[in-house]
C-alpha cells in the first residue's frame, strides 16, 4: 500500500488515540487563546445585566450528565452572573438528573458569593407534566403551578419567592438544553408575554437557534461549550469553559488534518493512477 | 401563540383546503407523479442485502414517543416488515417509548399476516430497551453488534444518539438508511449513512412506498401548500423592500408578526 | 417526610375519586370488547375526530381578547354571543380553554399506564435469557441486577426513613453520580470519536458541492473555536469590509445568512408534511396496514 493509499486508510484506533491525547492534553499544558464575543453571547449578557430589579430570572434546563461538557459551564456563567449581580433565581429543572445537577452547581457556587438557598435562588424541581401545559399555566400563576421547591416547601415560605405571581415578574428565561424544545418556551411565553428568553443548547443543536435569533425572538444565545467560554470572559471569570475550549480547539485542529491528509492522498493516489477513495 | 391569528386561520386554511382537494381528486382516480427518492428506494436494496447475507434487519423508530413522527415511522416499519417477510428475513426493532412499543408489536403482527407468514412474527424482535437516550443507545448498538446486522434503517426523531447508532452500523458493515425530520441530526446521518432522506421526504415516505391515491393526492396538496408559502415570501420581500418609498409595502410583515 | 402515597393520605374523598376513576375506567375498557366489529372502525373514527376537533378549534378560535372588540360591535346579537361563550374567561382563553389542562392531565394518566409494560417487556426478555440459558445470559443478571438495586436504593432514600439516613442517601449519591452520571457521559463522549471518524470517512474532494460543504464545514470549525479565532486575529476590526475576513466573522456569515435560509426552507416543508399528516390522521384518511387492518 502506498503511502497515500496508507492517508486514506488511517486506523481509526490511531484516530482515536490521538484524539484522546489532544483533548487531555490541555487538562495538563496551561495555554489561553483569544476569545471572540459573538453578538448572540453579547446578547445574553446585556439582557442580563438589564434585568429590573425584583425581578425574578429562571434558569431552565433539561441537561443530564451526558451533556455535562456543554451545559455545565453554561449553567455556572449563567449563575455566576445572577449571583454577581443580586438577581434571585428559580431553577426550573425537566428532567430528574437536571434537579440533582444544578442544585449542585448553584449550592458549590452560593459558597463563593455567600448566598444562601431560599433567599437568593429556589429549585422548584422537577415536575412531572408536559412542558406546554406547565409553561400556560405557569404564566399565569407561578406559586398555584409550581406550589412546592424540590424539598416539598411551598413557594410562599421561600423569600426569593415573595412577591412573585406570575410571568410579569419574570425578567429574564435562559432554558439549557440539549433537544431542541426552545420554541415552547418561544411560543407560549415571549410570543404573548414578551419575556426576553435566551437559550444555551448543546453544539450540535446551535443550528436551531439562529431562526429565532433572526427573528428577534430570542435575546441570544450560548452556542455549546464555547457559549459558555465567552460568557465566562465577558465576566472576566475564565473556568472551565475556557479552560475546556482548548481542547475543543485541539480536537478541531486534528480532525481538520486528518482530513486534509485523507484529501492530499486521494488526490494524490488520482493522480498517480491509484485506487483513491 | 396560544391561538390562531387571521393570517395563521387564512394560510392553514388554504393549505388545507389544497391538501383535502388533491385528496379527493386522487381518489377519483387521477394519475399523479412523485419523483424518485433515492433514500426510499434503497429500502429494497437493503432488505434485499439482508436476504442474500442471511443476517438480520435492525429498526429504529427514534426516541420519541406516540406523535405524527412516530405514527409515520411505523407505517414504513410496516412496508419493510413485508418486504422482508416475503424472504423471510428478521427484523429486529428496538423502541425507546412504551406506547409506541405497543402499537408497534401490532403493526409487525400485521404486517407478517398481510404477507401470509404469521408464524414469522416473534415477539421477542420488537424490544422496548430503555426511554432514556444514552441506555438506548448503548442497548441498540449492542443488539447491532451481537447479531451482525446487515441493514439498519433509522426513521423517527433522533437526537444525540443518531451518530452513535449510525457509526456503530457503519463499523458493522450494515448498509444504512436513515430519515428524520431533525434537522440537526441530518448531517450525521448523512455522514455515516448510506442512503439519507431529508426533511418533509420523510412525511413523503409512506406515499412513495405504498403508492396510494390518497397518501399522493395528500403529497401533491403539501406542495400545493409550499407553493403558497413561496408566494407569501416573495410577497414579502417585496413589500419590506419597498416600503421606504411606499408605506403600504409593509403590511405584510406587521400582518405576520407573531406576539411581542 | 414525604409519603409514598403522595399528598392525598389525609384526602380520602380524593382518594376514593381516584379509586372510582380506575374502576370505571377499567369497567369501560371492558365494555369496549363488547362493542360490534363492524361498529368499532366508526367508533374509532369518531372518537379521533371529536378529540381532534376540540384541540383544533381551541387553537383556531380566537380568544376573549381578539373577540371582544368584534362581537361587542356587532349589535345585540354579538353582545349576547360574547356574554354566552367569553364571560369570565381570561383574556387569552377561548370557550374551549378551561377545558385543556384536564385533557393533557388525562392523556398524562394514560400514558403513565404504559410504563409497566415496557418494563414488562424487559423483564420478559431478559427473563427468558436466563431460564434457557440463551446465548450471554449473564448480561440479563445485570439487568435485573441493576433495575433491582437502583429501585430499592431509589425508593428507600426517597421515602420512609431512608429520607434521614446518612446510609440510603450515601448509596443514593453512589448509585447516581458514580453510577448513573458516569456511565451517561460516557455514553456521550463517544460521540466525540465518531464524529471523527466519520467526518475523516466523508469528507473527500468528490464533487464541486462536496468542496463546498467541506469548506463551509472547516470555516464554521475554525471560526468557533479559539485557535481559529487566534488564527485571523492579525486582522483588526478597525480595517473596514477587511475585518470580515476574520474568521469567526466569516462563521458567523455563513451560519446566520445560508445557514438559516436553507434551514428555515426545509423546516417550512417539514411543517406542511406534518400538518398533511395530522389531518390525515384526524380524518381517518390515512392508509397503511395499521391503519387499515380489522380492529
Amino acid at each position: 500500500m502506498s503511502v497515500f493509499e496508507r492517508m486514506q486508510r488511517i486506523d481509526r484506533r490511531v484516530m482515536y488515540l490521538l484524539l484522546v491525547v489532544v483533548i487531555a492534553l490541555p487538562m495538563f499544558v496551561r495555554f489561553r487563546l483569544p476569545t471572540a464575543i459573538t453578538p448572540e453571547v453579547r446578547g445574553v449578557y446585556d439582557t442580563v445585566e438589564a434585568i429590573p430589579r425584583g425581578k425574578l430570572a429562571i434558569l431552565s434546563g433539561d441537561w443530564g450528565a451526558g451533556t455535562l461538557a456543554e451545559s455545565l459551564p453554561q449553567t455556572e456563567a449563567m449563575m455566576r452572573h445572577l449571583f454577581r449581580n443580586g438577581v434571585p433565581f428559580a431553577i426550573l429543572p425537566w428532567a430528574p438528573q437536571t434537579t440533582t445537577l444544578m442544585q449542585n452547581t448553584a449550592e458549590r457556587l452560593a459558597k463563593e458569593y455567600g448566598k444562601v438557598y431560599g433567599r437568593d435562588w429556589v429549585n422548584w424541581g422537577w415536575k412531572a407534566v408536559p412542558m406546554v401545559a406547565f409553561l400556560k399555566s405557569m404564566a399565569k400563576d407561578i406559586p398555584g403551578t409550581v406550589k412546592e421547591d424540590y424539598r416539598g416547601t411551598p413557594l410562599s415560605e421561600l423569600p426569593a419567592m415573595k412577591g412573585v405571581k406570575n410571568i410579569d415578574d419574570v425578567g429574564f428565561v435562559c432554558h439549557i438544553t440539549p433537544v431542541g424544545n426552545i420554541m415552547l418556551w418561544v411560543a407560549f411565553i415571549q410570543a404573548v408575554y414578551g419575556t426576553p428568553i435566551a437559550y444555551a443548547p448543546t453544539a450540535v443543536m446551535v443550528a436551531q437557534g439562529y431562526d429565532p435569533l433572526d427573528a428577534k425572538q430570542l435575546v441570544g444565545m450560548l452556542p455549546g461549550l464555547v457559549g459558555g467560554a465567552q460568557y465566562e470572559t465577558l465576566l472576566n471569570d475564565p473556568r472551565s469553559g475556557v479552560r475546556w475550549s482548548n481542547s475543543l480547539s485541539l480536537a478541531e485542529l486534528l480532525m481538520i488534518l486528518l482530513i486534509v491528509l485523507a484529501n492530499v492522498g486521494y488526490f494524490a493516489s488520482r493522480r498517480a493512477g491509484g485506487a483513491g477513495r | 401563540m396560544s391561538h390562531a391569528t387571521l393570517p395563521v386561520l387564512v394560510f392553514e386554511g388554504l393549505i388545507v383546503f389544497f391538501i383535502l382537494w388533491k385528496i379527493l381528486s386522487a381518489r377519483r382516480g387521477r394519475e399523479l407523479f412523485i419523483r424518485r427518492i433515492p433514500g426510499l428506494s434503497a429500502i429494497d436494496e437493503a432488505v434485499g442485502r439482508a436476504t442474500e447475507m442471511g443476517r438480520p434487519i435492525f429498526y429504529s423508530p427514534g426516541i420519541h414517543g406516540l406523535d405524527i413522527v412516530g405514527l409515520q415511522s411505523l407505517s414504513i416499519l410496516s412496508h419493510i416488515i413485508k418486504l422482508a417477510a416475503k424472504f423471510r428475513t428478521r427484523v429486529m426493532v428496538a423502541l425507546a417509548d412504551a406506547v409506541l412499543y405497543t402499537i408497534a408489536q401490532d403493526v409487525a403482527r400485521e404486517a407478517y399476516a398481510r404477507e401470509g407468514a404469521p408464524e414469522l412474527y416473534e415477539q421477542d424482535d420488537i424490544k422496548f430497551l430503555s426511554d432514556q437516550q444514552f441506555a438506548y443507545a448503548s442497548a441498540s448498538i449492542g443488539l447491532m453488534s451481537r447479531e451482525r446486522v446487515a441493514s439498519c434503517f433509522y426513521f423517527g426523531s433522533f437526537f444525540a444518539e443518531a451518530l452513535i447508532l449510525a457509526e456503530t452500523g457503519h463499523h458493522i458493515g450494515a448498509l444504512q438508511v436513515a430519515g428524520t425530520p431533525q434537522i440537526t441530526q441530518l448531517p450525521f446521518f448523512i455522514a455515516a449513512c448510506d442512503y439519507c432522506i431529508i426533511g418533509d421526504e420523510y412525511y413523503a415516505g409512506s406515499a412513495y412506498l405504498s403508492k396510494e391515491p390518497t397518501l399522493l393526492g395528500s403529497l401533491v396538496g403539501q406542495d400545493l401548500g409550499k407553493l403558497v408559502i413561496i408566494a407569501a415570501l416573495i410577497a414579502g420581500v417585496i413589500g419590506v423592500s419597498i416600503s421606504p418609498w411606499v408605506p403600504a409595502g409593509s403590511i405584510l410583515l406587521e400582518w405576520f408578526k407573531v406576539g411581542k | 417526610m414525604v409519603s409514598f402515597w403522595g399528598p392525598h393520605t389525609d384526602n380520602p374523598e380524593k382518594t376514593l375519586f381516584i379509586l372510582g376513576a380506575l374502576v370505571t375506567g377499567a369497567l369501560f375498557i371492558f365494555g369496549l370488547t363488547f362493542v360490534p366489529r363492524r361498529a368499532r372502525k366508526p367508533l374509532i373514527a369518531a372518537v379521533t375526530f371529536i378529540g381532534g376537533l376540540y384541540f383544533s378549534l381551541e387553537f383556531l378560535i380566537a380568544p376573549r381578547s381578539s373577540a371582544e372588540p368584534f362581537l361587542m360591535s356587532a349589535g345585540p346579537l354579538g353582545r349576547r354571543v360574547f356574554e354566552l361563550l367569553y364571560s369570565g374567561l381570561d383574556p387569552d382563553q377561548n370557550f374551549l380553554s378551561p377545558y385543556m389542562q384536564g385533557l393533557t392531565n388525562a392523556w398524562q394518566v394514560i400514558a403513565g399506564f404504559t410504563f409497566a409494560l415496557g418494563l414488562t417487556n424487559l423483564v420478559h426478555i431478559h427473563g427468558k435469557n436466563i431460564l434457557q440459558a440463551r446465548k450471554n445470559w449473564g448480561f440479563s443478571v445485570f439487568f435485573f441486577v441493576g433495575v433491582i438495586t437502583m429501585a430499592v436504593i431509589g425508593f428507600f432514600q426517597r421515602f420512609g426513613p431512608g429520607q434521614e439516613s446518612p446510609v440510603w442517601q450515601g448509596l443514593w449519591l453512589i448509585a447516581t453520580d458514580g453510577w448513573l452520571f458516569s456511565l451517561d457521559a460516557a455514553m456521550f463522549s463517544l460521540i466525540a470519536f465518531f464524529i471523527i471518524s466519520a467526518a475523516y470517512r466523508a469528507f473527500r474532494i468528490r464533487s464541486v458541492e462536496a468542496t463546498i460543504m467541506m469548506a463551509a464545514a472547516f470555516l464554521v470549525m475554525l471560526g468557533q473555536v479559539p485557535v481559529g479565532i487566534w488564527l485571523t486575529s492579525w486582522i483588526q476590526p478597525d480595517w473596514g469590509p477587511l475585518a470580515n475576513l476574520r474568521l469567526e466573522n466569516i462563521s458567523q456569515w455563513i451560519l446566520w445568512k445560508p445557514n438559516a435560509a436553507a434551514q428555515r426552507g426545509i423546516e417550512f416543508g417539514i411543517a406542511v408534511g406534518a400538518l398533511a399528516m395530522g389531518l390525515r390522521i384526524w380524518l381517518s384518511l390515512e392508509r397503511g396496514s395499521y391503519f387499515e387492518k380489522e380492529v
